[in-house]
């Protein structure tokens, strides 16, 4: 009895760690994007719902890649044996250059929401603030426990699809919006920004617990951990396109707390909502920040980085130098856009390459599925070979559409930026610079 | 051999002086032989050196074919580098895995 209550509660744990990274307040931003582009409801909702099943596809591939590899390094170990070590590599890091030009956005976010809830400093200060905060309890090592965790993400959770359905369903102060017309390319030009929802779900095959079990634990709890993000953000995002105007969602960065002031004017609810916004972004902030800087850590150690960034603090023997150079990019990120206002190319750069990236892993699923012998796979998907293939097109249809429906910037950023980490880490191995076991 | 690196940690003053605070129990699983070991791990110093029952023991687990065992305790082989080519499995906390990471480099760097 007890050992069925534990497993149910780690499985639990699991789900939560899946959706705990991509619930974010940044992702609002993205919804922003996307009602701005859809045109109708019905675009939004299909949009929305593509974007979930063909992710909850892609992470059957992470669950069997994981199933292979427990404990490993992540992306990089995936797409090394198919795509060769370089390549790997340099995804890997362009991966880390992504996340942290996500966590810039999300310290925008968290700054514009703590600027309107509680005022008295600048947005900017506020973000300044936040991040301070999360680094230092890095860098201290405080450890926040993983039950304390699940309780925040299944509040967040909950509490937008509360939010949400009382918008949709028992708010009317606007005539109701129909469903209008069916556009495909609208629908999928969205789905490929919609990609950002899920932006980082994979942290949990990267956590290397002791309790974690890879084999099944893990690729049974994606799916289901994308699924509710995908309820809920569907729900989110219909509530923003019927209650918010669109002229007033152009000249916003916290649409969720507009939402709050049209669906209950006079209320605390948008204060409410800022709550909620600020506990997702803590929350996504600790949990980005605390897995991107062990990555950083690992490849200063390995050279792939500066090797200062191995360091670790003699007292709390935690990353701080990676956690330090992690805060210090973060902040110029955030500052930059603070000073250019321009939030939509960091979240197109993030779902494009997202987009390319899980085009790569099901790849690379398809490739193992053919290479290894069933038997040494743990998590065998049945039909794995179609699936992986259809997934694969998908990603890599959905991603070049989000380059060709994007600004320049957009492109030439995730292009270039492989690029130049391609050729970077290729001069670095046939160097010998790279790649020695001392 | 695991003898001689129970000496060089709790000899090491750089190591000593790193993880004097830290206790955990730290498996090594040969997965070629299905066996390993146990290192009990007080205040910095190891205190016990015991055959495991199961991989299920310790606090981190090390796992991985005996060659490459070998060589890590010998120093040949980067911890960092077998565990980003996937060769070794680490399970455990991951400040226990990174204080594991530090040590290492500082015996054979």
């Amino acid at each position: 009895m007890v050992l069925t209550l534990n497993r149910r509660l780690k499985f639990t744990r699991l789900v939560a760690i899946t959706m705990g990274t991509p619930l974010a307040s940044s992702v609002f931003l993205s919804i922003t994007i996307m009602v701005l582009m859809v045109g109708s409801l019905i675009n939004l909702i299909f949009s929305v719902i593509i974007s979930t099943a063909v992710v909850i596809l892609v992470s059957l591939a992470y669950g069997e890649l994981v199933s292979i590899y427990p404990s490993a390094a992540g992306n990089r170990i995936f797409l090394k044996k198919p795509m060769g070590n370089t390549l790997a590599l340099s995804l890997s890091v362009m991966w880390v250059i992504i996340i942290l030009g996500a966590a810039g956005i999300e310290a925008y976010m968290a700054g514009n929401v703590l600027g309107y809830v509680v005022g008295i400093l600048p947005p900017f200060f506020w973000s300044i603030l936040i991040l301070s905060v999360v680094v230092l309890i890095n860098i201290v090592g405080v450890e926040i426990s993983g039950n304390f965790q699940m309780f925040i993400t299944f509040f967040v959770i909950v509490s937008l699809i509360v939010v949400s359905v009382y918008s949709i369903f028992f708010v009317s102060n606007a005539p109701p919006v129909g469903f209008g017309s069916l556009n495909w390319l609208s629908v999928f030009s969205a789905s490929a920004v919609s990609i950002y929802f899920f932006i980082g779900f994979g942290r949990v095959t990267t956590l290397g617990e002791e309790a974690i079990d890879y084999r099944k634990g893990i690729p049974r709890a994606m799916p289901l951990g994308i699924f509710f993000i995908g309820i809920t953000f569907i729900l989110a995002s219909v509530a923003i396109f019927e209650r918010v105007p669109i002229s007033v969602l152009q000249n916003t960065v916290i649409p969720q707390i507009v939402l709050g002031n049209y669906i209950l004017t006079g209320t605390k609810l948008p204060i409410l909502i800022g709550i909620i916004s600020i506990v997702m972004s803590f929350s996504a902030f600790n949990a980005g920040i605390l897995g991107t800087s062990r990555l950083v850590y690992a490849l200063g150690r390995e050279g792939v980085f500066p090797k200062f960034l191995g360091n670790i603090h003699k007292r709390f023997l935690t990353p701080y130098a990676s956690l330090l150079f992690l805060y210090v990019v973060v902040m110029i990120i955030t500052a930059v856009v603070f000073f250019t206002k321009n939030y939509s190319a960091i979240v197109l750069i993030a779902a494009a390459f997202d987009s390319f990236m899980y085009a790569f892993v099901s790849y690379s699923a398809l490739w193992h599925k053919r290479k290894l012998k069933k038997q040494e796979i743990p998590f065998d998907v049945r039909g794995g070979t179609v699936i992986y293939i259809v997934i694969t097109a998908i990603f890599m249809l959905l991603g070049i559409l989000l380059l060709l429906t994007s600004t320049a910037e957009v492109a030439i950023v995730v292009i270039v930026g492989v690029f130049v980490l391609s050729l970077l880490y290729y001069y670095l191995y046939k160097s010998g610079r790279l790649g020695t076991r001392r | 051999m695991l003898v001689e690196f129970r000496e060089k940690v709790n000899q090491n003053e750089k190591v000593q002086k790193l993880i004097r605070k830290w206790s955990t129990s730290v498996l090594m699983w040969s997965k070629d032989l299905n066996t390993g070991f146990v290192l009990q791990v007080e205040y910095g110093k190891i205190t016990e050196m015991k055959k495991a029952d199961s991989i299920d023991e310790g606090n981190v687990r090390v796992v991985s074919g005996t060659e490459t065992l070998l060589d890590m305790f010998r120093g040949k082989e980067n911890i960092v580098h077998l565990y980003m080519d996937g060769v070794v499995e680490t399970f455990g906390s991951e400040k226990d895995q990174i204080v594991l990471d530090a040590v290492a480099k500082i015996l054979w760097s």
